[in-house]
């Protein structure tokens, strides 16, 4: 999240909720952060956790065999606590020089 | 093909009446006009379709531009919605008769297709709801088995290898319970015999003492108050009053108590399961009873529910010939009441 935070300039800012084994406070951080611009970095099985949550509760679709390859990300789209969309973004290669 | 033989006019008269009164037993309206538009035949479901609505105005001109269109030459169908008293959809379909230059006539036939309409429309959500309830365990299977593919941490694959057995029950658990309800609603049910009520409680309960003390929630089965003998499936019944049991431990708190009881109601026994605990907001009350319907899908997936087990109940109760109704307050609790015809009824008196 660092070279992000220095390219927006935006500070990073940590929390518990996102440790690992929390599924159930990182899927309220998130429900606190629809509909407003921001980026989450946790790990895989919090991930899962969260959309599984969301596709469950919210009935949003992510697809038939979603994904969560290291690096790759998820944009989430709703608002007042509710999200309506999921989309993958496989994760980027960086090129060689 | 024989020859038609030739009839005198009264033989002629009484042909048409018989004709006239075979169309009026048909289920689909019908008017036949001749080649001036005038309608010379209208049989009585079609009086009884278009008639006998406040939207008969729209269905009535309707019907004429379909018949004028056949009349010049063209086949017509169309399908009118109508929403006075009620929503009701009519399908017209307008043919030229005696050939098509210029035709002698025309002929409209009306369905009703407002329970069709219905049933496709319940199918449609069945089907959107069903994909959605089968694809969100196996997205998370998929979920899960990526992140577990190179996981060294042995808290973290522990942790992820049982949400995965979790997914796959909850998986297994919604396949059951289609088969279950898809079973029940095609009637392959097996014949009904007389089963004592208390029997079918006792199993239907059996299994849940231990998950309901574990959660500190009292499960209290009142003894029959009597021999009451029902005409049941025993495999459903069980399942059906299972299924409510079930329910009121899951949406109970701790410290909470679930209560069971039977009585004979007139000629029909009366099983009530209650609880104490968060009760159903009365917009939802009448809609629990359908396939996938969740008050707290939060709460439902927490506890694993499929979003069957009422639709379950309630076909059950249906082809036993019953019926299951809620009475719920928020906060304080709900009771499901099932009732089933009696058995031998006189031998069961009390």
């Amino acid at each position: 999240m660092g070279p992000l935070g220095r390219a927006t300039n935006l500070a990073v800012e940590a929390s518990d909720d996102l440790a690992e084994g929390q599924s159930s406070s990182a899927v309220r951080l998130i429900r606190s952060l629809a509909g407003t611009n921001a980026v989450v970095c946790t790990h895989g099985d919090v991930i899962a956790e969260i959309l599984v949550t969301l596709a469950d509760e919210d009935r949003v679709d992510l697809g038939l065999t979603p994904r969560q390859a290291k690096g790759s990300v998820w944009a989430l789209e709703g608002k007042d606590a509710f999200f309506t969309s999921a989309r993958y973004f496989p994760p980027v290669v960086a090129e060689s020089v | 093909m024989g020859r038609q033989p030739e009839l005198n006019g009264n033989e002629a008269r009484d042909l048409l009446a018989l004709l006239v009164q075979a169309v009026d037993k048909a289920n689909q309206g019908l008017v036949v006009c001749n080649k001036k538009g005038r309608v010379v035949l209208r049989n009585a479901p079609a009086r009884e379709l278009v008639n006998a609505r406040d939207g008969d105005f729209l269905a009535e001109k309707a019907l004429e531009a379909a018949l004028g269109r056949a009349l010049a030459g063209a086949y017509h169908e169309e399908t009118l919605d109508l929403y006075s008293p009620t929503r009701h959809t009519l399908k017209i379909r307008a043919y030229p008769l005696g050939g098509s230059n210029p035709p002698s006539g025309a002929i409209a036939l009306v369905d009703d297709v407002s329970e069709l309409r219905r049933l496709e429309s319940v199918r449609r959500d069945f089907v959107a709801n069903l994909s959605h309830e089968l694809k969100t365990p196996l997205g998370a299977l998929s979920l899960l088995a990526e992140t577990l593919d190179g996981e060294e941490d042995p808290d973290v694959v522990a942790r992820l290898t049982a949400r995965v057995g979790a997914e796959a029950t909850r998986f297994s658990r919604i396949v059951d319970d289609l088969l279950d309800l898809s079973r029940i609603e095609a009637g392959a049910t097996g014949s009904l015999s007389a089963v004592a009520l208390s029997a079918v409680i006792d199993e239907a309960v059996e299994g849940f003492q231990e998950p309901a003390a574990a959660r500190g929630i009292r499960l209290n089965v009142a003894p029959a108050s009597a021999v009451l003998n029902v005409m049941a499936n025993r495999r459903d019944l069980v399942s059906a009053v299972a299924n409510l049991v079930d329910n009121a431990i899951k949406y109970s708190e701790p410290g909470g108590a679930v209560y069971v009881d039977a009585d004979r109601r007139g000629d029909r026994a009366c099983l009530r399961v209650r609880d104490e605990g968060v009760g159903i907001p009365r917009r939802d009350q009448e809609r629990i009873f359908e396939r996938f319907y969740r008050v707290d899908r939060a709460r439902s997936r927490w506890t694993g529910g499929t979003g069957l087990g009422l639709a379950i109940v309630r076909h059950v109760a249906a082809y036993h010939g019953g019926d299951v109704s809620v009475d719920s307050v928020e906060g304080e609790g709900s009771t499901f009441t099932l009732w089933v015809p009696l058995a031998n009824q006189g031998r069961d008196r009390d």
